[in-house]
């Protein structure tokens, strides 16, 4: 079954068109990445499905069911959003920020229960700030920050995850970590990634925004293939085999692919 | 955690009695009691009592409650508008209450608006001058049916201005002595004015304006990470939006009328009340309105004592005592 379906959907900022008529499923279980270079619109269609922009035109369903149907709240508890705004206004503890996850789940006044404490203890535990839990968020490095916006997600408890390029602030080993965990998870995951070879290494499917022939979607592998690349990116590349049987890894070599470069 | 409820219920109690025996009639806290329950027992008493129950009838009681009442809703408001336009420098008066109702309060006066209401003229030109103030405001900074919060907070400095602008105009085309006085009760505040015979109302409208702040706690924590980020949490953000500010409006517009623009209370103490406890809101809005009720009133007994029978105005002790108080708090936390 289809968790998140998009039927061209249009959208712009002020008179200038970003998206034209872009459609885009998302299976129940799966990894979708979406790729583009900077300004393709990567973010805006993701703004766009989570309601944050209002799309001139086209449909989105959630679980089969039209989200212009549902409430806020009923769309908060089936997917949760990992946005790239994640400054805080007020100092909050590192708890109170994930314990927020729980809100969708809150009746006017109803304190919190055993149970929003356990999904915010283990989502802490899984991104590995348990340490962080009584201390301010302000006070954080820009990487523990995404950690913390990224265990609220996960209290969402929701079986679909958005996400804008989550592991941007991130060292090499928490981005393998998180994108592990969300694969691990068995959660549905729609995200931006800014990283070709993690979207190669992680996906299932790609979406690439900003190809010369419009979108292009298909297998990770057959989406990210040198020719396209180049011509999306602008950059010179080539695909190499790893030790590793049957994964290939993306090598740059510059960026100006007229000057082409021998390889094997 | 009872003691932590407690605490400042006790303490507000305890103020409340303080400040209902400090003034220029001098009211011992055991008499207070027995006045009051002689009241309520409609007993009668010697002529220094009676005294003693007109006093507290005519000025004390309906003043400390009203002030507690003004001072609860200033700063649950300024909380909560701090938190709606991301700014901890907002005080419910950037919705230009305070200078709508000078400069509707001044030129009712000086044009003679509502004579016939007697001392009620001024409170209800006053109040209508404020809410006139806001509702333009509210208007002005719809965009395509949200609330531009932006928009509200540099059009409330602007109409702020303007109202400001207005009221020296007509102070000085008109140079009566009772217009200026006017002047400086809307922009600087003070309790002198409450009355017994409506406290039941404001007690009621301002407790449920700050109840209806205060139930919405989980929302406005999840607005405080952004706007999207809220929606995405399932909070009904331009609706709650909207809500907010009509209702910190209402709780402004009936502050002032009452006791003028009193400053400082909607800033410091939701600032204070952070500083003490953290962001959230759960934790932040009682004590800021616990803060802001209980430093209120102390002001107001400053402001009637320290050159009684002259009295200064509420808002200047107010800035006096919290200016540094403030400064103090924030250098050492930050």
């Amino acid at each position: 079954m289809d968790k998140l379906r998009i039927e061209h959907l249009t959208c712009a900022y002020g008179k200038r068109i970003i998206l034209e008529d872009v459609s885009l499923l998302v299976p129940e279980g799966s990894f979708v990445g979406i790729v583009g270079p900077n300004g393709c619109g990567k973010s805006t269609l993701l703004k766009s499905i989570y309601g944050a922009l209002t799309p001139l035109a086209g449909e989105r369903f959630l679980d089969g069911t039209d989200m212009k149907k549902m409430n806020s709240r009923e769309i908060a508890r089936r997917m949760a959003v990992v946005g790239q705004e994640n400054s805080v206004t007020f100092n909050y503890t590192v708890e109170e920020i994930v314990m927020m996850g729980r809100t969708p789940y809150k009746r006017l006044l109803e304190p919190d229960n055993e149970k929003d404490r356990d999904s915010v203890q283990q989502a802490m535990a899984r991104v590995g700030i348990t340490d962080l839990a009584k201390r301010r968020y302000t006070e954080l490095s820009g990487g523990e920050k995404q950690r913390v916006i990224l265990a609220r997600a996960l209290a969402q408890e929701t079986d679909l995850v958005l996400l804008d390029e989550p592991t941007n602030h991130l060292d090499i080993s928490y981005q393998l970590r998180i994108f592990d965990l969300l694969r691990e998870s068995g959660k549905t995951v729609l995200s931006a990634i800014h990283d070709l070879n993690l979207a190669l290494m992680y996906c299932d499917s790609i979406y690439m925004l900003g190809a010369p022939g419009g979108l292009f979607c298909g297998p990770a592998g057959e989406v990210l293939e040198e020719k396209r690349i180049r011509g999306t990116f602008d950059v010179n590349c080539s695909l190499e085999n790893t030790k590793e049987k049957g994964r290939k890894v993306i090598v740059y070599y510059g960026g100006r692919p007229e000057k082409e470069v021998e390889h094997e | 955690m009872n003691k932590k409820i407690l605490l400042p219920i006790l303490v507000s109690a305890f103020s409340i009695l303080c400040c209902l025996c400090i003034g220029p009639v001098r009211i011992t806290p055991w008499q207070a009691v027995l006045a009051l329950r002689r009241m309520l027992q409609a007993a009668g008493g010697s002529e220094k009592e009676v005294l003693q129950e007109v006093v507290l009838v005519q000025s004390r009681i309906p003043r400390t409650i009203i002030g507690y009442a003004v001072g609860c809703a200033l700063a649950s408001g300024g909380a909560v508008l701090q938190g709606l336009v991301h700014n901890q420098l907002a005080d419910p008066y950037i919705l230009g209450a305070s200078y709508g109702a000078a400069s509707s309060a001044t030129f009712g006066l000086a044009a003679g608006w509502f004579a016939s209401l007697g001392i009620y003229q001024t409170p209800v030109n006053g109040g209508l001058g404020a809410a006139a103030a806001m509702a333009f405001l509210f208007l002005y900074s719809l965009k395509g049916g949200r609330l531009d919060m932006e928009r509200l907070l540099l059009g409330g400095a602007g109409i702020s201005m303007f109202g400001r602008a207005l009221v020296h105009l007509i102070i000085k085309m008109s140079p009566r002595a009772f217009v200026t006085g006017s002047t400086a009760f809307w922009t600087e505040g003070g309790l002198a004015g409450a009355r017994l015979s409506y406290l039941w109302w404001v007690l009621l409208l301002l407790a449920a304006c700050v109840l209806y702040l205060g139930i919405r706690y989980r929302d406005l924590n999840a607005l405080q990470c952004g706007e999207e980020t809220a929606g995405t949490l399932g909070v009904p953000v331009r609706y709650l939006q909207k809500v907010m500010i009509l209702v910190i409006s209402v709780l402004t517009g009936v502050s002032v009328a009452i006791c003028g623009g009193i400053g400082f209370v909607g800033l410091v103490a939701p600032n204070l009340a952070r500083l003490l406890v953290g962001g959230d809101y759960r934790k932040s809005l009682p004590v800021s309105a616990f803060l802001g009720g209980t430093v209120l009133i102390w002001c107001d007994a400053v402001a009637r004592t320290v050159f009684a029978p002259v009295e200064i105005s509420v808002g200047i002790v107010t800035a006096i005592i919290g200016g540094p108080l403030f400064l103090f708090f924030l250098k050492r936390e930050m």
